[in-house]
């Protein structure tokens, strides 16, 4: 595990502890916290990749984000 | 609290860590080691992962009627540049085998462009205060850390 999936898988596991203690995890780290879940889980997909399938895989999710912002942009939002 | 202080925290380390998740990429059968290429591509990854938490951060704020339904546009047509500058350089940068004066001359044009699109949209002012985006922008200002040793 690199350094930069420790940090992240340990925000992870904060959270996970301090929900189930019943601590507030709300607000903006509430908000965070999926997000952080999913560039863990990001990050952890692309190691031990090669160049060219990172590089294939992150085509495909440029792909993905622009699809989603065109359909905002086609809302106006 | 104490959380919030903690991710705080978590993501100026991030900044630090940007680099070192580059040696896990894995060199492939006949193909010689390329570690700037390689790098390169983990940090070209990270922007997309940035871009992605900023559009995910920008629905939760119109969710939540935090910004209007113009700013919200305004921030996704910034976003639209950024990642389409962004897919057109992770493009370009499968066409290349090693990092040549050639390709490097060729990607510092696109990292310009990319580098501009996101200053635009952390400049923007747009955002509200505490809104949680200058968290993703510290993952973008990583992966830009890590791009700019190349290109500056």
């Amino acid at each position: 595990m690199s350094q930069l999936e420790t940090i992240l898988a340990a925000i992870a596991a904060a959270a996970k502890i301090a929900g189930g203690l019943g601590l507030p995890v709300a607000g903006l780290v509430g908000n965070l916290i999926p997000i952080f879940n999913e560039l863990l889980a990001s990050i952890q997909a692309r190691s031990g990749q090669t160049r060219d399938e990172i590089i294939a895989a992150t085509g495909i999710a440029f792909d993905a984000e622009l699809a989603a912002l065109m359909a905002s942009d086609a809302k106006g939002e | 609290m104490k959380i919030r202080k903690a991710t705080t925290i978590a993501l100026v380390c991030v900044l630090i860590a940007g680099a070192a998740c580059t040696s896990k990429v894995k060199t492939a059968p006949g193909k010689t080691l390329q570690p700037v290429l390689d790098s390169i591509a983990v940090q070209l990854a990270q922007v997309k992962d940035a871009a992605k938490a900023v559009r995910q951060i920008k629905e939760v704020l119109l969710s939540e009627g935090k910004i209007t339904k113009a700013t919200s546009n305004r921030i996704t047509k910034t976003l639209i540049t950024v990642d389409t500058v962004g897919k057109e350089m992770n493009t370009k940068l499968a066409t290349y085998e090693s990092f040549t004066p050639t390709a490097r001359d060729d990607l510092a044009k696109l990292y310009k462009d990319l580098e501009s699109a996101y200053n635009d949209l952390k400049a923007a002012g747009i955002f509200p205060a505490n809104s949680g985006v200058d968290k993703a922008f510290l993952i973008g200002d990583a992966a830009f850390a890590g791009l700019g040793i190349f290109f500056k």
